[in-house]
């Protein structure tokens, strides 16, 4: 089956769906290909994550009425299921579980976090520990530190990418 | 309290659903999600001797297979997305037809292909080559997914006699079940043995409806009717509704009235207004694929028992509109009820009665909407207003669109019917209306003075 059979709306190669600061209430389930999500921070522009079919974003747009916190792009032709924010607020009504299901899905991004969090302050703690060392053997000690400072960098900005897919 | 009154769903429980349609899959689906959330160990067996890959009506729960706007989008929540395997064609659109003039209009919420055209089964009588996937199969492997049993077994009998509901196929005993879950339509005979029961349930009133498909080819469906369900406000007689969906290769004739029959169907397609949608001297082949299913348009009685609940359209229906939106909404309700109250009789009266009967209360709007709509089509006049006013406002949406909206609404099941009457009596809508009719009987008056001028 082709492209007749897929829902939602088509998003060409690098268009905006959800720009950082805007306003908007919707969530957006991808349907094919894949989006990103990134963050301006001063001049500079950080990829926060690659998001893909099936994924969702904007799902906490759904519950609070905050600016979009990041920039959702496609990469490539993208096609994305819109979840109407005035629907979505009219069908809880009735059927309270709906609510549940976004919850259920926030809560496991939270979790997430939580856990890569414990690790990257269990890192912090092993350099800290390490740093009486270098009086003793200095040049040992400085290749430890430049490698768990690397780590520490990696699992932070792994960190920075869950926490924009929030 | 009596056990009647509340009866907790037990650890280990045997669940019994007999029917494999949306209305069952979707209740087992939720029932074994809940079940997980709280710590309960349950055996969910679906009985249901249909194979939904077959083609023609055998592999066919007969009916147009449109998945609504809303329910595509909680579908999505639920983390269940429609793979375009399924998807015959995403819409986006309704067109309406009248000998007043035609008017598209688009979805006013999300303005995306939100809606879905699937099969039933694996797809008209004939299209083995074009690799349709049943909805009804893939609804049935989510729920096997999670952790639904499946049984392929005919349920020829039912006894209610002892402590709990006892099935047998073919005088050999099956299983005694903790909660009996019906969820057979309202096509199968089980109906009657679920009345034999004597817990109460009497099935809603059916009305006939016509599935036909017009092996048309991909292109000729893509160029004439593309990404919009066609509706077809023609006063047929007999006819309540009449529409043709586009699905891939085919377009499926949907029409519903008292006593359709195959000649309703010829007279529809030789109506001036869908001959023009189809190819020059186009006649349906001597073979066709068609169905003549029911339509629930009443209200069952009583659709739960002591542990016994009825779901999909053996309980309750949107009025002629969105049969697989109740399977889901009754599936899902009867599913939390049985979860988080109970599968005594009080426990679905206190908390499961109430859904069908707002379905039901509102389809009593339902129906003096309907009758409005039919009414306003019925009077040249008034259509020709109702259709300019909808044109006007599909033009220059920037105005607002209280009328395509309200229609978009009554057609997609997107909102109540009380709701859209609230908003049909609002002042802002009646005036639009009032100008678009006054409107038509001035350009009628003007073209008549224009005639007696020449004569």
């Amino acid at each position: 089956m082709g492209e007749e059979g897929l829902l939602g709306k088509v998003y060409n190669d690098g268009e905006i769906i959800v720009q950082e600061g805007s306003a908007g209430r919707e969530m957006y389930v991808i349907q094919s290909g894949k989006v990103q999500v990134s963050k301006s921070m001063g001049s500079t522009v950080i990829v926060l994550a690659t998001l893909g079919e099936g994924e969702v974003f904007g799902e906490m747009s759904l519950i609070d009425s905050q600016p979009r916190s990041a920039t959702v792009r496609a990469l490539g032709e993208t096609r994305v299921l819109t979840i109407d924010h005035e629907a979505f607020l009219r069908r809880v009504r009735s059927d309270p579980f709906l609510a549940l299901s976004i919850l259920r899905q926030m809560g496991l991004r939270i979790r997430e976090l939580d856990h890569s969090l414990s690790i990257t302050l269990g890192k912090l703690e092993e350099v800290q520990r390490g740093l009486p060392q270098i009086s003793k053997s200095p040049e040992q000690a400085q290749r430890d530190l430049r490698s768990k400072i690397s780590q520490v960098q990696q699992d932070l900005n792994r960190l920075k990418e869950k926490l924009g897919s929030v | 309290m009596t056990e009647r009154e509340h009866l907790p769903l037990p650890q280990g429980a045997e669940i019994a659903v007999i029917g494999g349609g949306p209305a069952g899959a979707f209740f087992s689906i939720y029932a074994m999600r809940l079940a997980k959330d709280m710590g309960k160990k349950v055996r969910l067996t679906i009985f249901d001797r249909k194979t939904f890959t077959h083609q023609g009506p055998a592999g066919c729960n007969m009916c147009a297979g449109v998945v609504s706007e809303s329910m595509v989008q909680s579908l999505a929540i639920d983390g269940i997305n429609l793979p375009p395997s399924i998807v015959q064609r995403s819409v986006d659109s309704y067109c309406f037809h009248s000998s007043s003039g035609e008017v598209y209009i688009r979805s006013p919420y999300t303005r995306q292909r939100g809606i879905a055209t699937t099969y039933r089964g694996g797809g008209p009588k004939g299209s083995e080559k074009t690799g349709i996937q049943s909805f009804d199969e893939f609804l049935m492997e989510r729920a096997a997914k999670e952790g639904a049993i499946l049984d392929r077994q005919v349920v020829d009998e039912i006894q209610l006699n002892g402590y709990k509901p006892r099935l047998c196929s073919g005088k050999k005993f099956v299983m005694e079940a903790d909660l009996l879950v019906g969820a057979f339509g309202v096509n199968a005979l089980t109906a009657k043995k679920f009345e034999d029961l004597g817990f109460g349930y009497t099935a809603p009133d059916t009305i006939r409806a016509t599935q036909a498909e017009m092996p048309l080819g991909k292109d000729w469906v893509s160029e004439h009717f593309g990404n919009a369900i066609h509706v077809f406000l023609l006063n047929l007689p007999g006819v309540k509704f009449a529409a043709i969906t586009p699905k891939g290769e085919y377009a499926t004739i949907s029409l519903l009235g008292k006593d359709v029959n195959q000649e309703t169907v010829k007279a529809f397609l030789s109506h001036p207004l869908v001959q023009k949608m189809l190819p020059t001297n186009w006649k349906l082949p001597e073979r066709f694929c068609h169905c003549f299913p029911k339509i629930n348009v009443g209200a069952a009685c009583k659709p739960y028992g002591h542990r016994i609940v009825i779901v999909g359209d053996a309980a309750s229906t949107r009025l002629y509109k969105d049969g697989i939106g109740s399977a889901y909404v009754t599936g899902k309700a009867a599913a939390q009820v049985v979860s988080l109250y109970g599968i005594g009789e009080g426990d679905f009266l206190r908390h499961y009665s109430t859904v069908c009967k707002e379905i039901n209360r509102d389809n009593l709007v339902g129906r003096f909407l309907f009758g409005a709509n039919d009414f306003i089509c019925g009077l040249p006049s008034l259509s020709k207003g109702y259709f300019r006013t909808l044109q006007q406002e599909q033009k220059d949406p920037s105005l607002g669109t209280p009328h395509s909206d309200m229609l978009w609404d009554m057609f997609t099941g997107s909102r109540s019917y009380r709701d859209i009457l609230f908003q049909a009596i609002s002042p802002r809508s009646q005036y639009t209306m009032v100008r678009g009719v006054l409107g038509a009987l001035s350009e009628s008056f003007n073209l008549f003075s224009t005639a007696l001028g020449k004569g």
